[in-house]
């Protein structure tokens, strides 16, 4: 069975590194209708790149249209969803019945799929919206283990699963605290996660209900022998590098899923790269149950900046074995660092010199996004990443 | 009979005690199939009501493999007892006649309306957090039959985590408490966190209420949610229930109904 692994993207640089680094399809938002509307998103022409770019691939883009609507933002949906049908996007991704409405009326064929947005936890549900046309459902993130075991035992419409990122403390869709005390609409997007919030309750201690962040990694062999067939990450607003690492060790444990040939081992140092790059502390969540206070954070907002990132590779030239890199955090000469890209294996290497772009000979690279020149004694590519060792 | 369609939530059990307001319609929280209220009602209790009452079940949790088992109680409900449900899934399961669509919050437009009612889903609860433009534009734009929460602390949140006993366990606070207020420390705003076995909701500790605009919104079934709401308000409420001016008489919050909701930074002046 082949399993989808499927990438947020917040712009379309985001996009194509994702695809580069082990996406099967990249989900993304444009300028209107989706739940992320303070991220760059896309415009229809970058939603055209995007879609060029990934179908050179054999990648697939799925176009969020999952906001709420009112009655005011309905004037312009017709010729969106006509605009993407046009640029031949792979889905939609909706949760409003007015764009399942309009999507039937222009009988336009992209498929859709109901976002995780409706909260869908049973078979019944799922098997309302297969009536409506939905080609697959995005299942709540709430669902344990046992509840989609039963789902995938007695239907036939594709599934698609969180397994990596951030979580709401209430079901998707299901709050609207933001709403109320900020002011920002969040079922259209201007979410202001008042969830993170600290609250006081005439306790001694200030009150929070912040939810840790998603990792299905323990459990992700087990959720493909279920034989769900698509496996999302969280976070259209996360970095170019979380992006990056995420999909490549994603990929990583799918191939090797896939061949039969993936160890307690693998799943263990997957674990590292990922708790390296999250900023937030994360579980299974529901996956085995109602989870306690272990699921949660109850002192306000606990994440931690990653400065993991130290460079990307613009070109190697493999006569001088030096390389052009484009600076993200500093490193300095002497340090250790590794390198990863979507066709170089994880290697490390010493700095044994920093050329900066006045061609002197510097300690250190502490500018952020200056270009130097640095030796690696092995062959890497362009748009290959820079990191610190994981020990 | 009341001029106007009210449908009560009761925060007391005993459906009498508002027969003086000349009320007759009820919503029920359904037992193990709601969440967030103050009394609930088992199926016997709830048909038995039903002989003297216009009776609305509620259920308003996502029901997860629980919907199983709904399957198999459904038939013993009287034909006469409709259902305000939250879980799409009820849709394939109750007979369309009987059933009124409920997701919080979420049906906001009248193209999804129209769309549901050409699915022969043509009772609603539209959300309560818009404008009464908004309103009046989908009671011109729709034929459904249209339910509204007109008075309520509205639920704000619904999460299947248990948000009170988490915190508790976590500061080894010993009480017994299921509910907190809290206060959000910027805006001062408080809302009532209350848990309960399968899960938890956050309400608003203001009551919303529509009675400014109670000619318009007339023609549509007006829900009163007495959930949390104190016994000097909760009579305020039914003593003062065809009165335009019942917003000025309770702890009131309407800002939705007169006030565009901004979603992008920029937009926020």
């Amino acid at each position: 069975m082949k399993y989808e692994l499927l990438l947020p993207a917040g712009d379309l640089n985001r996009l194509k590194f994702a695809c580069m680094y082990g996406a099967d399809a990249v989900y993304i938002g444009g300028y209107d209708y989706s739940l992320r509307a303070n991220a760059n998103n896309f415009s229809i022409d970058d939603i055209k790149e995007a879609v060029t770019f990934a179908h050179s691939l054999n990648k697939k883009v799925y176009v969020t249209v999952n906001m709420i609507f009112h009655n005011e933002d309905l004037e312009k949906l017709d010729d969106y969803l006509i605009s993407l049908d046009n640029i031949k996007v792979d889905a939609f991704i909706v949760s409003d019945f007015a764009v399942i409405e309009a999507i039937k009326r222009l009988k336009i064929k992209t498929p859709f799929f109901i976002s995780t947005q409706k909260s869908i936890t049973n078979l019944e549900s799922i098997k309302f919206y297969k009536s409506l046309g939905a080609y697959r459902v995005v299942l709540a993130r709430e669902c344990t283990r046992e509840d989609i075991k039963y789902i995938k035992e007695n239907i036939d419409t594709e599934l698609e699963v969180f397994i990596h990122g951030a979580m709401c403390t209430s079901y998707s869709g299901r709050c609207v605290m933001s709403n109320y005390v900020t002011l920002r609409d969040s079922n259209r997007g201007g979410c202001s996660q008042v969830c993170r919030f600290t609250f006081n309750n005439n306790t001694s201690h200030d009150y929070a209900f912040s939810s840790k962040d998603l990792n299905m990694i323990d459990y992700i062999s087990d959720m493909m022998d279920l034989g769900i067939e698509s496996y999302k990450i969280e976070g259209r607003m996360k970095s170019l590098y979380y992006i990056a690492t995420v999909a490549s060790v994603y990929r990583n444990i799918f191939d090797k899923k896939e061949n039969n040939t993936l160890t307690q081992d693998d799943i263990e140092y997957s674990k590292k790269l990922l708790n390296r790059v999250s900023n937030r502390e994360n579980i299974a969540q529901f996956y085995n149950g109602i989870p306690h206070e272990e699921s949660q954070y109850f002192n306000g907002r606990q994440e931690v900046s990653n400065q993991d990132f130290l460079g990307l590779v613009l070109s190697y030239d493999e006569s001088t074995n030096e390389a052009l890199i484009e600076q993200r955090n500093k490193f300095s000469v002497g340090d250790t660092i590794e390198v990863f890209g979507p066709h170089t294996n994880t290697q490390k290497f010493n700095v044994e010199y920093i050329i900066n772009s006045d061609n002197e000979r510097v300690d250190s690279a502490s500018h952020a996004q200056e270009i130097v020149k640095i030796k690696i004694p092995f062959k890497v590519e362009k748009n290959d990443i820079l990191r610190v060792e994981i020990m | 009979m009341q001029e106007k369609k009210y449908l009560i939530i009761p925060n007391n059990k005993d459906l009498s005690l508002y027969e003086k307001y000349n009320l007759d319609s009820f919503v029920l929280p359904l037992e193990d199939y709601s969440i967030g209220f103050n009394v609930y009602y088992n199926i016997d209790e709830i048909n038995e009501l039903s002989k003297n009452y216009n009776i609305f079940v509620i259920m308003n949790k996502f029901l997860h493999l629980q919907i199983n088992e709904f399957k198999k109680i459904y038939d013993k409900f009287n034909k006469n007892i409709k259902f305000i449900v939250e879980d799409i899934g009820l849709l394939n399961i109750i007979d369309k006649d009987r059933v009124i669509l409920y997701e919080n919050h979420i049906l906001s437009n009248y193209k999804a309306i129209n769309y549901l009612n050409s699915l022969d889903v043509k009772n609603v609860v539209i959300n309560n957090d818009l404008t009464i433009k908004e309103i009046k534009e989908i009671k011109e734009k729709t034929n459904s039959n249209l339910y509204y929460f007109y008075i309520a602390k509205n639920i704000i949140m619904y999460s299947r985590r248990y948000l009170v006993s988490n915190f508790n366990n976590h500061f080894d606070i010993e009480n017994d408490t299921n509910k907190y207020d809290i206060e959000e420390i910027v805006s001062h705003k408080v809302l009532e966190v209350k848990e309960e076995k399968d899960g938890s909701t956050v309400r608003y500790n203001k009551i919303f209420c529509a009675s400014k605009y109670l000619n318009d919104l007339s023609d549509l079934n007006l829900i009163i949610d007495l959930t949390d709401i104190n016994e000097i308000s909760t009579k305020m409420i039914l003593e003062n229930i065809n009165e335009e001016n019942l917003y000025n008489l309770i702890d009131s919050d309407y800002y939705f109904l007169e006030n565009d909701i901004k979603y992008k930074v920029g937009d926020l002046k």
